[in-house]
C-alpha cells in the first residue's frame, strides 16, 4: 500500500509539472529524472535521493519507480490529489520547465541544464562562476545556455537561499 | 591535515590482514555512537542458521574504510605527480566509508521495514503533515551531523561534517568516486562479501580483493573502474553476492524468523509502557538529542521482546511469534516457489502469486485448524533479487550508459573509456541482469503447544500446491 501511494504521487507530481509518464527513450527518462528533481528543489519532496552523474543529478530509487508503474500501468485513483502546498509549489516551477524559444536544443536538455546547475549550486555549494565552468567541461553542448538557466531559476525562487 | 596520511595504529583483521588507522579515524572509532555498531550484528538473524555469521558493523565498516583507502591508493598511482589525489580528500573518503553504516538500526534492515511498514505508510505528497521515518542513510547524516561528541572530534580536525555526507550522499562532485562508495561492486561489498564467506564458512565471495583493486584507475569521466583483466572476478562477485543472498539472506530459516520479528517489533512500537520504542522521525531524532542512541543495540532489543514475552502469557499468538524469534523454533515454509522471469515482469509475477496465495489462506488455516495469524505469505522485501543493482536489457528498455550509475565498470588497459559491465557483450551480466529472481513462500508458525511434523508439512504442502499453480520447489 505505501508503495502504491508513493507510485500514486509520483504519477500526481508527473501531472502537476505537465510532465509526461513516457519512458521509452533515455531522452524521455532524462526529462523525467530532472523533473522530478526540481520539483523536488520547489519543496516538494517525494523522497528520492539524487546524487551527480553524467547527465546530471540521477535518482536511481527513481528509475526503480519508474519501472514499477510501467509494469503496474494502473489508471490513477479517483478522488486523491496532491496535497495544497505541493500542488502549489509544482505550479511555481511549471512554467519555468517549459523550453523558451531562445534555447535551441530539445525539452530533456533543457531540463538537464536547469537540474545540473541547480545541483551544482545548492547540493554541491559552488558559486557561479564554478558551476558555469563545471557545466562546460562536462556538458559543453548546453553551456552556452547557463546564464539563461540562472534566471529562469532566479525567476521561480529556486536558488534563493534556503531553497 | 598533514600532506600524506599516516598510520600509527594497525588492527588486526580475519579478512585484511591489517588494517590500518590514523589518528584522527582513531578518535573517531572511539564516539559512542561507532562503538556501537559493535552491537549491531551485520547479517541480523543469519546467525540461527549460520552460527558463525554474527560478525558485527563495527569489524565491517573498518574493513570498508580499508578498502576504501586501497581503492585511492591505486586510482592515484595510476595518476601523474601533481594530479595525486590529496591526503585531506583520501582522509574524508575514508571516514565517509567508516561512517557509512552509523545509522543502521537494531538489527539492521528487520527493524528499519518494520520502521517503514508502521511510519511510513503513506506519503507526504498524499497526506498533509506525514513525516517520513529515518531510513539508515539519512539516519547516518544526522548522526554526522549532530551527534556532539562526533561532530567535536570533527570539527577539532577541521572536517566539515557536510563534506563527509556529500560523499556518502553522491552530491560530492569534485571527484566522481561515488561508485566507490555505492555501486555493484563498491568498497562496502568488496568487504561484505569476503567478510560474509570468511564468516559463514560459504565459498561465495572468495575472490582475490587485491587482484581487483591493484588494477583500479579512472576514465575520461573520471569514474573508478576495474581493469578489463578482472571482468571474470567480477562477474565471480557479482553471482557471488547472488548465491550468498539466496542461501543466506533468504534461508528460510532467516527469512521466516525475520518476518516475524518485524511483527513483534512492531508491538513495541504499540505499547503504552516503559517497553514501548519510538521509533518515528520525532522519536529517532530525540533518542540522539538526548544521548540514549548509543544504548539502542541488538541487546537493548533482544531484551524488550523478553520483556514483552513475560507480559504476554495469555496472548497466544503473539508468544507463537516471540517463541521462534527468541528460542529459535522457526517457522514452517510450508510450499516454496522460484522461478527466473525478465526483469521487467518480475514485480508484477511475485505481487500476482502472492495476492493469489493470500486469498487462498482463510481456507487453508479452516481446513487445517490453524489460525489464520500464524499464516503469512513470504515474498522478497525489496522484490526480486536481481543479479546487478545496475539494470540492462535489450526488449525497449535498455539504460543507456549513463543511467548505470551502479554498474560495476571495466576498461581496457590503453583506454580511457570504461564499459558498465551490464552493458558489456563479453560478460554473461549483459544477460543475467535482464532477469530476476523470483520466489515466495508461505509460512505457518506453530502454534503454541503444537508442532508442525514433516508429515502435517507435508498435507499442508499438497493441498497449497494443488490450490495455486505456481513453479513449486
Amino acid at each position: 500500500m505505501a508503495e502504491n501511494q508513493k507510485l500514486v504521487a509520483l504519477r500526481l507530481f508527473l501531472k502537476a509539472l505537465d510532465q509526461p509518464e513516457v519512458i521509452e527513450t533515455v531522452e524521455n527518462r532524462k526529462q523525467l529524472q530532472k523533473a522530478v528533481y526540481l520539483g523536488q528543489a520547489a519543496g516538494a519532496d517525494l523522497g528520492y535521493r539524487f546524487s551527480w552523474y553524467v547527465m546530471g543529478p540521477y535518482s536511481s530509487q527513481l528509475t526503480e519507480d519508474y519501472y514499477a508503474f510501467e509494469q503496474t500501468a494502473t489508471a490513477l485513483p479517483e478522488g486523491v490529489e496532491l496535497i495544497p502546498t505541493y500542488a502549489e509549489r509544482l505550479a511555481k516551477v511549471r512554467a519555468a520547465l517549459r523550453k523558451p524559444p531562445t534555447f535551441t536544443r530539445i525539452d530533456a536538455d533543457w531540463l538537464e541544464l536547469l537540474a545540473s546547475y541547480h545541483f551544482l549550486r545548492k547540493a554541491s555549494g559552488l558559486d557561479h562562476v564554478s558551476a558555469k565552468q563545471r557545466i562546460s567541461e562536462q556538458k559543453n553542448h548546453l553551456s552556452d545556455y547557463v546564464e539563461l538557466a540562472k534566471e529562469t531559476l532566479n525567476s521561480c525562487d529556486l536558488l534563493a537561499v534556503g531553497n | 591535515m598533514p600532506d600524506t596520511l599516516t598510520f600509527p595504529t594497525w588492527v588486526r583483521d580475519p579478512v585484511h590482514g591489517a588494517i590500518r588507522v590514523t589518528d584522527l579515524e582513531r578518535s573517531i572509532i572511539d564516539c559512542a555512537v561507532v562503538q556501537r555498531l559493535r552491537r549491531v550484528k551485520q547479517l541480523g538473524l543469519a546467525c540461527l542458521a549460520f552460527p558463525s555469521a554474527d560478525y558485527s558493523r563495527f569489524e565491517h565498516s573498518l574493513g570498508v574504510m580499508e578498502v576504501t583507502g586501497r581503492l585511492i591508493q591505486s586510482v592515484n598511482r595510476s595518476r601523474a605527480a601533481g594530479n595525486k589525489i590529496q591526503a585531506n580528500d583520501i582522509q574524508l573518503y575514508r571516514l565517509a566509508a567508516l561512517l557509512h553504516d552509523v545509522g543502521h538500526y537494531p538489527f539492521s534492515h528487520a527493524m528499519e521495514d518494520a520502521i517503514g511498514d508502521y511510519y511510513g505508510t503513506g506519503s507526504p505528497a498524499l497526506v498533509s503533515g506525514h513525516t517520513k521515518p529515518l531510513d539508515h542513510e539519512a539516519l547516518g547524516w544526522h548522526l554526522i551531523a549532530h551527534d556532539d561528541e562526533l561532530s567535536a572530534k570533527l570539527a577539532a580536525s577541521k572536517i566539515d561534517p557536510k563534506d563527509i555526507i556529500g560523499i556518502l550522499e553522491g552530491k560530492d562532485i569534485k571527484w566522481q568516486y561515488h561508485n566507490m562508495v555505492s555501486s555493484d561492486l563498491d568498497a562496502d561489498r568488496l568487504d561484505y562479501l569476503a567478510r560474509t564467506s570468511r564468516h559463514t564458512g560459504m565459498p561465495y565471495g572468495k575472490t582475490d580483493i587485491d587482484y581487483l583493486i591493484q588494477g583500479v584507475r579512472e576514465d575520461d569521466q573520471g569514474r573508478v573502474c576495474f581493469d578489463e583483466k578482472a571482468l571474470r572476478s567480477i562477474e565471480h562477485l557479482l553471482l557471488a553476492r547472488f548465491f550468498d543472498f539466496e542461501t543466506m539472506v533468504r534461508h528460510r530459516v532467516v527469512a521466516g524468523t525475520e518476518c516475524l520479528l518485524k511483527d513483534v517489533i512492531k508491538e513495541l512500537f504499540r505499547r503504552n509502557d516503559d517497553i514501548k520504542i519510538d521509533c518515528s522521525h520525532d522519536g529517532v531524532v530525540e533518542m540522539i538529542r538526548s544521548k540514549k542512541w548509543p544504548r539502542f543495540d541488538d541487546l537493548a532489543l533482544m531484551e524488550r521482546l523478553r520483556l514483552l514475552e513475560e507480559r504476554s502469557p495469555a496472548d497466544e499468538i503473539l508468544r507463537a511469534k516471540l517463541r521462534c524469534v527468541l528460542h529459535r523454533a522457526p517457522p514452517k515454509a510450508a510450499a516454496e516457489a522460484e522461478w527466473l522471469t525478465p526483469d521487467r515482469a518480475a514485480t508484477e509475477e511475485v505481487s500476482r502469486a502472492k495476492k493469489e496465495l493470500e486469498s487462498r489462506v482463510d481456507g487453508w488455516a479452516t481446513k487445517f485448524g490453524i489460525d489464520r495469524r500464524l499464516w503469512f505469505i513470504w515474498t522478497p522485501t525489496k522484490g526480486p533479487t536481481r543479479f546487478t543493482k545496475a539494470r540492462a536489457g535489450k526488449d525497449g528498455f535498455a539504460l543507456d550508459d549513463a543511467e548505470t550509475p551502479e554498474s560495476a565498470r571495466v576498461m581496457a588497459v590503453g583506454s580511457k573509456n570504461s564499459k558498465a559491465v551490464v552493458g558489456h557483450k563479453r560478460s554473461i551480466m549483459n544477460i543475467l541482469a535482464q532477469h530476476s529472481f523470483c520466489a515466495v513462500r508461505v509460512f505457518v508458525v506453530p502454534p503454541i503447544g503444537e508442532v508442525i511434523d514433516k508429515d502435517r508439512k507435508q498435507v499442508i504442502r499438497k493441498q497449497i500446491e494443488a490450490d495455486v499453480a505456481l513453479n513449486w520447489k
